[in-house]
């Protein structure tokens, strides 16, 4: 009995595991292991200030920066066409010639005579318009001469330019003329030359004047005769000069400062709603070293609108001639400054800036010796130069009404989504702005198309202003935007994201202007609730 | 043979189980000399014990969750996974999972006219983890289901180690074996150990409104010893890990002490305390300390952001302050205690109600046992039931014990039925062993009677 039930239950134990059910781990294998938390994430904050706000308008096309009176200001700056000294003006070649007579009838005289003779000329120098010189410093050019005689003797003469200096000094040519013989020619290098135009043929103070004096002499020998209409011809020029510097007056001359397309790429972002600006400018800046006074008619500056419409600037300042000042005779070498200011006073420019233009058309014409402008010395040198430029500046004290701005971004973490099914973005938002904004978000896939919309919602809300212009709060916002997998799953294909931003600043339908200023900060804190599904197995 | 391999996979490969008491080993008493390990009051029923080597082991897993439960298999899905989520739905307010595998390496036995003596060395490793509701909650859903709450890791648990033991123990009888005294000294070299500080706990609260961390940690200490030699050996010298297995500093000297008494005939009560000592870690010792620290975060700084993850690890990490050092730390050896009562139907038949509790970790839950068992004069059997905590299932266990011939077979199973559907079950365990056993005779109790079915 005994041995019985020993050999009963070692049978069973042996029996037992093999007769084990084990069918929940047979024939199987570990599959996926899923992890799928819902993971509430603090993600960060970041803090924009109005400056960096608006940065993220600009495409670098505006200095972002505050104003005296620390309101943020966007400046746009170009520069115009520079008008340069040789572009403006240039010295006409000068040509001139006379003959003088002997005067003298004498027919075989028993012993040689010796008849001399002398006249001083003065000639006008060829101008193409008022401009009136008194001197001339030249870099280049030279002086021709040529001299013939028909007079039946020889003839020694000299020529002496009063006008005219070398690097040695005053230019004489001496030469001879031998009856019957070929003509005289000498040229002279004009290279550091100057030209002495200020007296008349009395000595008088007068401009272009050049001024030669023609002596010569004859020799009668007995074989000779000399009639007294006989004379010595010449001929003087002034070529291909260059100046260094000139003084007199350049007269009432245009000068070109060109035409300039200004892009303000600043307002490209915005579409519908309203934007008023309280106090732009356009202000421009001329730096002139020209010695003469510049009458600047600002003949066409032109907003353009992103819609193709054009507004012409108005007003008087574009009635009247602006001038620009010149450095006197004493500066000379200096730059004059002079900022012409456009402004809400004096022109139409609020309605301007107020069209949201994508550009400005600037042609600026200038001339110098204006009519309205008392006569002064001039002088112009050849390194002298008039440059122009144009500030657009724009303070942000404004009224924006429902204004819509769009900018779109990359969006490139599509691929990163794959394990998420729920996405709850909390933005959190504290504004110290008069400026509240609803966004809409519109993933687009690559060809542009909207695939996903996140629907307009408020997304920061403007403070309250005080009585002194200063908002007196921070406004606390905050939005969720939940996307759903269906969502998620279409997002994943996203390649841009286009931010429509629909802004308004406090009591906006009131035309209240608000000044954003320079320490205002918008923080958003944003956080997301992310249920995610991940296979730890990597699968 | 599938099954087999199967199960052995479970056995030991189960990671999240949770093994304590070896309750029907326990019941094979002076069967087997091994359960002085447990009971060092326990005297063999010969005069000489020799273990066979290496062919005296136990494993015992048992956890809070079902199999089931942790390798569950979705509806329509041919594959196991493991679902936080079903984790979650099961765990109670502090969860516990442990593991126990121990090894005789040697058993000499010797008994003597009043006791025996015993000669032994084990190896033994165990892992201990707890864990809170806190810990599975955040595991399933992250704390998204938590945003204004707080989310509290306290009572998350965790202690590993493994060593050696060489010793020696005693038992003697006295009031005329009425009353037995056990007791064995042994040297116990710790090889790994690791484990959280005593009060490390940390917490998470998320704000309701920008989903802000605040992250509280204190005790932060996470010590460990030889694990760094054991994962990093490139950095060592080839037979470095041999060496510090073989020997190291790692030293302490241990005891286990037990009593029987049996005040009626058919009475008998026992106790035992074991593994009392500590181990002074001080070789290969690695301490990965936080200081106390409540920080909050509350996200990056967006601005100019490139690389975002390093950025979140980088602000986080930031905020704690962390260093690694190598101080020496003290743990005490997870004490086992078991207190039996037994009532003896006759002298062949007995039951005992037995309650085990380790001290391994902090509260961690008893087991209760209530066993039957009968012994023939070649072997002995027994069934028993075992229990831990209400929402455990009630497992039933067998012991088998044979002296046939100088060969002794034995083999205790506190949960038999996970043979059979383990996914059903949170607990397993084996036990078994091979000695060679002498001297039967000499100590077997002449009946008072004749037999006369041997007549």
């Amino acid at each position: 009995m005994k041995r019985f039930l020993l050999a009963c239950l070692v049978c069973a134990t042996i029996t037992a595991v093999p007769s084990c059910d084990l069918k929940y781990f047979e024939s199987t294998e570990f599959g996926d292991i899923i992890f799928d938390p819902s993971l509430a994430i603090p993600v960060g904050s970041i803090t924009y200030t109005v400056a960096e706000l608006f940065e993220e308008l600009n495409e670098g096309g505006a200095v972002i920066a505050p104003n005296a009176e620390d309101v943020v200001t966007l400046t746009f700056t170009e520069t115009l066409q520079s008008q340069s000294a040789s572009g403006f003006l240039t010295v006409l070649d000068q040509n001139f010639g006379s003959s003088l007579a002997s005067g003298t009838n004498l027919s075989n005289p028993p012993i040689a005579t010796t008849i001399s003779v002398s006249e001083l000329y003065s000639f006008d120098l060829s101008q193409t318009g008022d401009e009136a010189y008194d001197s001339i410093l030249f870099s280049a050019g030279s002086f021709d001469f040529t001299a013939s005689s028909d007079i039946g003797a020889d003839v020694d003469f000299t020529a002496s330019f009063i006008s005219l200096e070398d690097a040695a000094g005053q230019i004489v040519m001496n030469g001879s003329l031998p009856s019957g013989g070929a003509a005289f020619s000498q040229s002279a290098s004009l290279v550091n030359g100057k030209g002495l135009f200020h007296l008349d043929d009395q000595g008088n103070p007068s401009s272009s004047k050049f001024l030669v004096r023609i002596e010569y002499t004859i020799s009668v020998g007995p074989t000779n005769s000399i009639t007294a209409d006989q004379r010595v011809s010449f001929n003087l020029g002034i070529n291909n000069t260059t100046f260094q510097t000139i003084y007199g007056n350049v007269g009432n001359q245009a000068l070109n400062v060109g035409e300039q397309d200004i892009s303000l790429d600043f307002f490209s972002t915005f579409d519908g709603g309203n934007i008023t600006f309280a106090d732009p400018t356009i202000r421009f800046i001329f730096d002139n070293s020209f010695g003469f006074p510049l009458g600047i008619d600002f003949q066409q500056i032109t907003a353009v609108s992103g819609s193709g419409t054009n507004i012409p600037l108005q007003g008087a300042v574009v009635d009247n001639l602006q001038v620009v000042n010149a450095p006197t005779i004493t500066q000379q070498g200096d730059f004059v400054r002079t900022e012409i200011e456009i402004n809400a006073g004096n022109s139409n420019i609020a309605d301007l800036l107020s069209s949201k233009p994508t550009r400005f058309l600037v042609n600026v014409g200038a001339e110098s010796n204006p009519t309205n402008v008392p006569a002064a010395y001039n002088f112009i040198d050849i390194s002298n130069i008039l440059d122009a430029s144009v500030e657009i500046e724009v303070p942000l004290e404004l009224n924006i009404n429902g204004l819509t701005a769009e900018e779109v971004v990359n969006f490139t973490s599509g691929a990163d989504l794959s394990d998420a099914t729920r996405l709850l973005f909390r933005v959190i938002a504290e504004n110290e702005l008069p400026l509240g904004g609803r966004v809409e978000l519109q993933f687009r896939d690559g060809s542009g198309n909207v695939i996903y919309t996140v629907d307009d919602r408020p997304a920061f809300t403007a403070a309250s202003v005080g009585l002194d212009g200063r908002t007196n709060e921070v406004a606390m916002s905050t939005v969720d935007i939940l996307i759903p997998e269906e969502g998620i799953r279409i997002i994943e294909n996203a390649t841009t994201i286009n931010v429509v931003a629909t802004l308004s600043t406090t009591d906006a339908q009131s035309g209240a202007s608000v000044k954003l200023f320079n320490d205002y900060e918008l923080r958003f804190q944003l956080a997301v609730q992310a249920d995610a599904r991940v296979n730890l197995n990597g699968n | 043979m599938k099954k087999l391999l199967t199960i052995a996979l479970l056995v030991f490969g189960f990671s999240s189980i949770n093994a304590q008491g070896y309750m029907s080993f326990y019941q094979l008493r002076d069967i087997v000399p091994q359960t002085q390990g447990l009971q060092p009051a326990f005297i063999p029923d010969n005069s000489l014990t020799i273990s066979m080597p290496a062919l005296n082991a136990g494993v015992l897993i048992q956890g809070d969750v079902k199999l089931q439960e942790l390798f569950s298999r979705p509806n329509g899905q041919a594959g196991l996974t493991v679902d936080f989520d079903l984790l979650n739905s099961v765990a109670q307010a502090q969860n516990f999972l442990n593991l126990d595998i121990t090894s005789n390496i040697f058993h000499l036995g010797l008994r003597t006219k009043y006791g025996a003596f015993s000669l032994f060395a084990n190896a033994r490793a165990t892992v201990d983890f707890s864990y809170g509701k806190g810990l599975m909650e955040f595991l399933a859903n992250g704390n998204g289901n938590s945003i204004g709450s707080t989310i509290d890791f306290a009572g998350t648990q965790m202690r590993m180690e493994a060593y050696q033991e060489v010793g020696i123990g005693y038992a003697n009888t006295f009031l005329d074996e009425r009353l037995t005294v056990g007791a064995r000294a042994k040297l116990v070299t710790g090889i790994f150990h690791g484990s959280f500080a005593d009060g490390a706990t940390a917490s998470l609260t998320t704000a309701s409104d920008d989903f802000a961390w605040q992250i509280a940690v204190q005790n932060g200490t996470a010590n460990t010893a030889g694990l760094d030699l054991l994962f990093n050996s490139d950095d060592y010298a080839d037979d470095a890990l041999t060496t510090y297995m073989m020997g190291n500093e790692n030293q302490t000297l241990a005891f286990d002490l037990g009593a029987k008494f049996k005040p009626l005939k058919w009475l008998e009560i026992e106790a035992s305390v074991n593994d009392i000592g500590s181990i002074n870690w001080k070789e290969q010792v690695r301490n990965y300390n936080t200081a106390d620290t409540v920080a909050t975060f509350s996200g990056l700084n967006l601005d100019g952001l490139q690389e975002a993850g390093d950025a979140f690890q980088d602000s986080l990490g930031g905020k704690f302050n962390s260093n690694e050092t190598r101080e020496a730390f003290t743990t005490n050896l997870p004490t086992r205690v078991y207190l039996t009562a037994s009532a003896y139907l006759t002298e062949r038949d007995r039951f005992s109600l037995t309650y085990f509790q380790s001290s391994a970790l902090d509260n961690l839950p008893a087991n209760y046992a209530l066993a039957f068992n009968h012994r023939f004069d070649k072997f002995v059997i027994g069934v028993l039931g075992t229990f831990r905590r209400s929402n455990n299932e009630t497992n039933i266990g067998a012991n088998l014990g044979t002296n046939i011939g100088p060969v002794q077979l034995y083999m205790a199973l506190d949960n038999v039925l996970v043979l059979n559907k383990p996914e059903q079950y949170s607990k397993a365990d084996f036990r078994f062993g091979l000695n060679l056993m002498f001297g039967y005779k000499k100590w077997s109790k002449k009946p008072k009677v004749a037999d006369l079915d041997a007549l």
